[in-house]
C-alpha cells in the first residue's frame, strides 16, 4: 500500500514541464522528501497528484487510480497544502481548521469540535484559536493550514514548502509533528523543500527532480552525492556523514557550469 | 536548551491544561451564541421597523387601529382593511425582500468574486435592466409576451438576466478569471448605460420622466403577485446558498485551498452567479434599480459576525431587509405628503455609512 507515480507528464502554456516522471514511490508511515532546483517541477508535480493542474499519467494510491476521480472524491482522500497561504478571509483561526474538518462531513458535533481543539493545542495554535487570519503573521498562517492539513487525517498529505515561512524552532518543530503523525495513522506524507540538510534528517526517501525530470529517487544517503548536486543544483557542496544520523548538506560555492539539463 | 524551552511554554499546573484545551471550543461556542443573539436581534429590529413601516402612512390611523386590521380585519372599516392589506402590507413586505434580496445577492457576488466592492450592479445587471424598462417605457416594446405594468417588470428581469447569463455563458465556455468576469461586467454596464442614453435623447418628455421614476426605484408597485414571487426567488436561492454554506465558506480562503478542500470553485461560482442574477433581476424588476444595499449590507454583516456562512448568509440578509424595511418608512415620513424615491434616500444613507466603514477598515495609508 503506497502511492505510485507513473508516466506523468504535463503541459503548461505550450510548453512540456515535466516529462515522463516515474516509477516514483512512497510509503505509509514516513515523509517523503520532493527536491530540485528553482523550476524544476517540483509544485506542478504536487498539483498534479493533487488534481489541481492537469496531466497525464497514472497516480496509484493504495492499490487505486486517482487520476479518474473527481476533485471531491480526490480531497477525501489527499490534502494539498499550496505554497502560498495568503488570504483576505475574516474567518477565526478555530473556524478556518473547523472548515476543513466540515467540509469533509457536514454537521456541527462534537467531536468535530474535540478535534480542531486537539489540532490547535498540538500545534500550539490555541491561544490564537479566536484570531482572524488576516491579524496573523505569514508563518502564523502557514502553521494554521499545516493544522487544517492534518485535521482532515487524509491518507496523503502533499505540502509545498510547508516550512518556508517559519522560524527555525518552528521548522524542526512542524517536521517532528509531521513525522510523527505519518508514524501515528500510517499517512503518506510527501513535501517539497528546499533545505537538504532537513529533508536528509526527516525524510526516509527522496525524490530529485530536475528541469522537469525525475533524476534520482531512494533513501537521502543514495540520493545526496557531491556530483548530483554539481550536475543538478550547480553547486559546490560538502556531504558528511556523522557517527549516527543522515547526512549533511553543506553547500560551498556556485559552481560556474550550467546544469547539463538546464 | 531547546527542551528547556518547550517546557518554559507547557502550563505549570498539570491542572490547567484540560481547562486550557477546553477553552477553545467553550469560547467557539460562546461567540457563536453572541452571533446567533445578534441575528435574534437584527430579526426583531426588521419586524418592528415592518410594523412601524405598516403604521405609518399619510391616512394618520392610529397603530392600535392598524394593528386591529391586521388582526382582525372583519372589525375595522373597509376603507382602513383595503388602506392595510392592500397598499401599506404588500409595500412593507416588498421592501423586506427586496432589501434581503439585494443583500443576499451583493454577499454572494462578493464571496465568489473574491472582491469587497462587488454587488449585483457591479456586473451591468442594473444598467441591462433599466435598458429593458427603457424599452418598453419609451418604444413601449416587449421582450416577453406581458402587457401593462408587467410589460416594463417583464423587460427588466429578461434583460438583467440576459446580462447575467452573457457573464455566465463566457465564464462556462472560456473559464476567464475572477478579475476578467469584473472587467466584463464593467464593460456590459457600459453598453447598456450607452443604449439608454440613446433612449433617453430620442425619448418624448413624459417617456423620459417615467422612465426616470421607475429608475429612481418604488415601492408603489407592489401587489401580493410581486410579494409572492419574490418571496419565491428568495427562498429558492436562499436555499440553495445554504445548502453549500460550507462550500462558499472555504471559497473565501481562495480558489487553490478551497479545490483542496474538495470544492470546485468554477462551478460553485457559475451556480451562485444564477444564483445572484435571478435575485437581483427580481428585485430591480419590481421595485426599479435601489443601490447600495447589495453593497452595505453584505459590509456590515461581514464586521458583525465575520465570513462563516452559517451565519454570515442570514445577517447579510436580515442586514439589507432592515435597511431598505427603514428607508422605505423613512421615505413616506421625511417630507409629509411626499414619498421620496428609494434610489435618492438609499444612496443619501448609504454613501456616508458606506465612506465609514471603508475608512475605519483602513489599514495601509495610500500615501
Amino acid at each position: 500500500m503506497s502511492l505510485r507515480i507513473e508516466s506523468l507528464r504535463c503541459r503548461l502554456g505550450g510548453r512540456e514541464v515535466l516529462h515522463d516522471i516515474g516509477p516514483l514511490d512512497a510509503r505509509p508511515g514516513e515523509l517523503t522528501a520532493l527536491i530540485g532546483p528553482n523550476g524544476a517541477g517540483k509544485s506542478t508535480l504536487l498539483r498534479a497528484i493533487a488534481g489541481h493542474q492537469r496531466a497525464h499519467g497514472h497516480f496509484i494510491l493504495d492499490g487505486r487510480a486517482l487520476d479518474d476521480e473527481p476533485l471531491e472524491t480526490r480531497a477525501r482522500r489527499l490534502y494539498y497544502l499550496p505554497q502560498s497561504t495568503e488570504t483576505g478571509s475574516r474567518l477565526s483561526v478555530f473556524e478556518t481548521v473547523l472548515l476543513a474538518v466540515r467540509t469533509l462531513a457536514p454537521g456541527d458535533g462534537p467531536s468535530a469540535l474535540r478535534r480542531v481543539r486537539d489540532t490547535l493545542a498540538r500545534l500550539e495554535l490555541e491561544p490564537l484559536a479566536e484570531r482572524q487570519l488576516t491579524a496573523l503573521s505569514g508563518g502564523q498562517r502557514q502553521r494554521v493550514a499545516i493544522a487544517q492539513a492534518l485535521a482532515r487525517e487524509p491518507r496523503l498529505l502533499l505540502l509545498d514548502e510547508p516550512t518556508s515561512a517559519l522560524d527555525l524552532h518552528h521548522q524542526l518543530q512542524t517536521l517532528d509533528w509531521l513525522g510523527e503523525h505519518a508514524r501515528q495513522h500510517g499517512t503518506i506524507v510527501v513535501l517539497a523543500v528546499h533545505d537538504l540538510t532537513l529533508a536528509a534528517r526527516y525524510a526516509s526517501r527522496l525524490w530529485m527532480l530536475d528541469a522537469g525530470r525525475a533524476v534520482a529517487q531512494g533513501p537521502p544517503g543514495e540520493v545526496l552525492t557531491v556530483e548530483r548536486l554539481r550536475e543538478v543544483y550547480a553547486i559546490e557542496a560538502e556531504v558528511t556523514w556523522p557517527a549516527e544520523g543522515p547526512p549533511r548538506v553543506t553547500p560551498l560555492a556556485a559552481s560556474h557550469r550550467t546544469p547539463s539539463r538546464r | 536548551m531547546r527542551t528547556a524551552e518547550r517546557e518554559s511554554r507547557m502550563p505549570t499546573n498539570p491542572a490547567e491544561a484540560p481547562r486550557c484545551r477546553d477553552d477553545s471550543i467553550a469560547r467557539y461556542q460562546a461567540r457563536q451564541r453572541r452571533q446567533y443573539w445578534l441575528l435574534g436581534g437584527l430579526l426583531a429590529l426588521t419586524l418592528a421597523s415592518l410594523l412601524g413601516d405598516v403604521a405609518l402612512g399619510p391616512g394618520g390611523y392610529s397603530l392600535p387601529r392598524v394593528m386591529a386590521a391586521l388582526v382582525s380585519p372583519e372589525s375595522v372599516s373597509s376603507t382602513l382593511r383595503a388602506i392595510v392589506w392592500q397598499i401599506r402590507l404588500p409595500v412593507a413586505l416588498m421592501a423586506v425582500l427586496v432589501g434581503a434580496s439585494l443583500a443576499m445577492a451583493g454577499a454572494q457576488m462578493q464571496t465568489i468574486l473574491n472582491n469587497p466592492l462587488a454587488d449585483p450592479f457591479t456586473l451591468g445587471i442594473s444598467s441591462a435592466a433599466s435598458f429593458g424598462a427603457a424599452l418598453s417605457l419609451i418604444l413601449g416594446i416587449g421582450v416577453m409576451p406581458l402587457a401593462g405594468p408587467w410589460l416594463t417588470a417583464g423587460n427588466a428581469f429578461l434583460l438583467a438576466m440576459l446580462a447575467s447569463l452573457t457573464l455566465w455563458a463566457v465564464n462556462h465556455w472560456r473559464g476567464v478569471s475572477v478579475q476578467s468576469l469584473v472587467l466584463l461586467g464593467i464593460a456590459i454596464m457600459f453598453f447598456f448605460n450607452a443604449l439608454l442614453g440613446l433612449m433617453q435623447f430620442v425619448a418624448s418628455a413624459e417617456a423620459l420622466q417615467q422612465l426616470m421614476f421607475w429608475s429612481l426605484g418604488s415601492l408603489e408597485r407592489a401587489s401580493w403577485t410581486t410579494v409572492a414571487l419574490s418571496a419565491l426567488v428568495l427562498a429558492l436561492c436562499g436555499l440553495g446558498f445554504w445548502r453549500s454554506r460550507w462550500r462558499l465558506t472555504a471559497l473565501g480562503l481562495g480558489a487553490t485551498q478551497a479545490r483542496s478542500l474538495g470544492v470546485d470553485p468554477g462551478r460553485l461560482r457559475l451556480r451562485v452567479l444564477l444564483g445572484t442574477s435571478l435575485l437581483a433581476a427580481t428585485a430591480v424588476a419590481f421595485v426599479g434599480t435601489i443601490g447600495f444595499v447589495g453593497l452595505v449590507g453584505p459590509h456590515i454583516a461581514r464586521l458583525l459576525v465575520g465570513e462563516d456562512q452559517r451565519v454570515f448568509l442570514p445577517m447579510a440578509t436580515l442586514c439589507g431587509a432592515l435597511i431598505m424595511s427603514v428607508t422605505s418608512l423613512l421615505a413616506k415620513t421625511l417630507i409629509p405628503g411626499l414619498i421620496v424615491p428609494l434610489g435618492i434616500l438609499t444612496a443619501l444613507i448609504g454613501l456616508p455609512f458606506f465612506a465609514a466603514l471603508v475608512l475605519r477598515s483602513r489599514r495601509e495609508p495610500w500615501g
